[in-house]
């Protein structure tokens, strides 16, 4: 068996159903769909169980009907996709820098560019935008296009 | 808050990326805290990603930054045809490492250069820009540009390297050697460098993994952590080479990890010009790129980059995601810039310190802002007001604003 197959199959033993979805899409990348319930304690599994300690980056989705969050993190040269599902009506996560303190500007990138709420982060200022980019404008969304985005940071500036 | 902008573009500086504010709290001399401020820059490429087809987006993540660009392009090429799900001629990955080493090797030698510039020494500064251009002459001479070279393509290299290049290109790295070793010498000898760096910007092994710190940041700190080598993309998995590490963690084991691993990249383009099988450069795959998601990574010259892709089976992504290294290492200078027990940190330092991570430094201009913590005025000062304070040997207290 190879590593990352022997790390699917150690996420599946511990969180059975709560694995949505894991596949090795080719060697050393993992893809894991988990509930959003589950989220965390598969992060801290991985980190306090398998060994796992650096987060390349975290990825925010918006895949039209719903939101993804998807921490890149990186174990003995295998980049682990975990994905979470988070439901566009209650666009909230759980934050994981208390178990991986490095994701702390990836989460803020997740929270200003979606607008997905990071419940527990220490500190959800801007980190790319300007202090005065508009209120409840989440740039990556896909309903949010590029003239609108335009129209209102010109507007608003003037 | 105010802050004063500065930024010298200058034709050998192509890179302007991640301007940045860092506000020091300083208690006399010592600065005690620091907080940063980034986003002066931020260009929505990720968005404007979305508009483009694949192809297109190779070229827009070349400009992602201007001195490491084939990174950003090997990336998002790499991503793609995992997405695709198609090997690429083998001819091309050992092009694509020629031209990653050929990156890294400029890159290091121009931060060794701006380093020595940091702290005074100039005439360093100078004696190792002059050789960087040769390997800018090397790289146009391959790629056809001197930055955006626009060599990687989905499915392979747009320009092969013809024998005599190679052979060319064999000389310079000899030549290069040779210099470069020179100067591992002299910083490892020369005693205001030593004095400027031993002990500065500490970055202690166990904060380097739980800040998720990458590239030289992190080898410097003890922690073998190589994309190249832990996982193996190009033609990597091929060519031997050692992972650079020092235990020492401060900016002085920053300059010897990139001193040699300029030397191991060295040698590193030599065996690739040596194994270099023949063969076709390119494949040709499909312009619509089938449903689904792929990750690209590469070892930067400043660290681990990585690119997310998904695809919905059109021509252009649905989503895309780029880190770049700053990014990842930025977090750590906070903790470089804090005083702790016996570890002091002056003000003089913060420069090399704020440079030592190798952030895109044609923008260092950007102001720092100082808090004195006890009585609580705070001023501002750009880079070149810090140096020009501490070079003149004046006491910079009288003259606070």
């Amino acid at each position: 068996m190879t590593l990352e197959e022997e790390l699917v199959s150690k996420l599946k033993e511990r969180f059975g159903d709560r694995i949505l979805e894991a596949k090795v899409q080719r060697a050393r990348r993992v893809f894991v769909t988990v509930d959003r319930s589950a989220y965390k304690d598969v992060i801290r599994f991985l980190r306090n169980d398998v060994g796992v300690t650096h987060v390349s980056t975290i990825s925010g989705v918006d895949a039209i009907d719903h939101f993804e969050v998807i921490p890149h993190l990186s174990y003995k040269g295998i980049v682990v996709s975990v994905r979470a599902i988070v439901p566009k009506d209650k666009p909230e996560i759980d934050t994981i820098t208390d178990v991986i303190p490095g994701a702390l500007f990836y989460e803020k990138e997740v929270h200003e560019m979606f607008g997905i709420d990071i419940k527990g982060h220490p500190d959800l200022t801007h980190l790319e935008l300007p202090d005065d980019w508009p209120e409840g404008l989440y740039p990556l969304r896909k309903d949010v296009k590029l003239e609108e985005l335009f129209k209102r940071i010109t507007k608003e500036r003037d | 808050m105010s802050s004063i902008v500065d930024v010298p573009v200058g034709p050998q500086h192509p890179a302007l990326k991640e301007p940045l504010n860092i506000t020091c709290y300083v208690d006399g001399e010592q600065v005690v805290g620091a907080k940063l401020r980034i986003g002066y820059n931020h260009r929505g490429i990720e968005k404007a990603g979305e508009y483009q087809t694949f192809i297109q987006n190779l070229y827009i993540a070349e400009r992602i930054c201007g001195i490491c660009g084939i990174v950003h392009a090997f990336d998002l090429a790499q991503a793609t045809e995992h997405i695709i799900g198609k090997e690429i001629p083998r001819r091309a990955d050992y092009l694509r490492t020629i031209g990653l080493e050929l990156n890294r090797i400029h890159s290091h030698l121009l931060w060794l250069g701006v380093a020595a510039h940091e702290i005074g020494f100039d005439t360093l500064f100078m004696y190792v820009w002059r050789d960087r251009e040769v390997v800018m002459d090397v790289i146009e001479d391959f790629t056809g540009n001197r930055v955006t070279y626009a060599l990687v393509t989905i499915g392979g290299v747009r320009r092969d390297l013809p024998q005599e290049k190679a052979e060319k290109m064999l000389r310079v790295m000899d030549a290069l050697e040779e210099t470069v070793k020179k100067y591992k010498e002299m910083c490892l000898n020369e005693k205001t460098i030593r004095m400027r760096c031993d002990g500065v910007g500490v970055l202690r092994k166990e904060d380097a993994i739980a800040l998720c710190a990458v590239g030289p940041t992190i080898r410097a700190s003890g922690v073998p952590f190589d994309v190249r080598a832990d996982d193996p993309h190009a033609a990597y998995d091929e060519i031997p080479f050692k992972v650079v590490t020092y235990d020492t963690c401060d900016v002085t084991a920053r300059i010897l990890v990139r001193i040699d691993e300029t030397l191991e990249s060295i040698n590193i383009v030599r065996e690739a010009i040596k194994r270099m099988p023949s063969g076709p450069i390119r494949a040709r795959l499909p312009r619509a790129v089938p449903v689904g998601e792929g990750v690209g990574r590469t070892e930067a010259p400043r660290g681990e980059v990585i690119h997310y892709v998904r695809s919905n089976g059109t021509d252009r992504p649905f989503r895309w995601k780029v880190r770049a290294p700053t990014l990842a290492n930025l977090l750590s200078i906070p903790v470089m810039l804090t005083s702790k027990g016996d570890y002091v940190v002056y003000i003089a330092d913060v420069p090399i310190t704020f440079a030592s991570i190798d952030p895109c430094l044609s923008c260092t201009d950007r102001a720092v802002k100082f808090v004195d913590v006890s009585s609580g005025k705070s001023w501002v000062w750009t880079f070149s007001q810090i140096k020009r304070m501490y070079w003149k040997d004046k006491p910079c207290w009288r003259e606070r604003p």
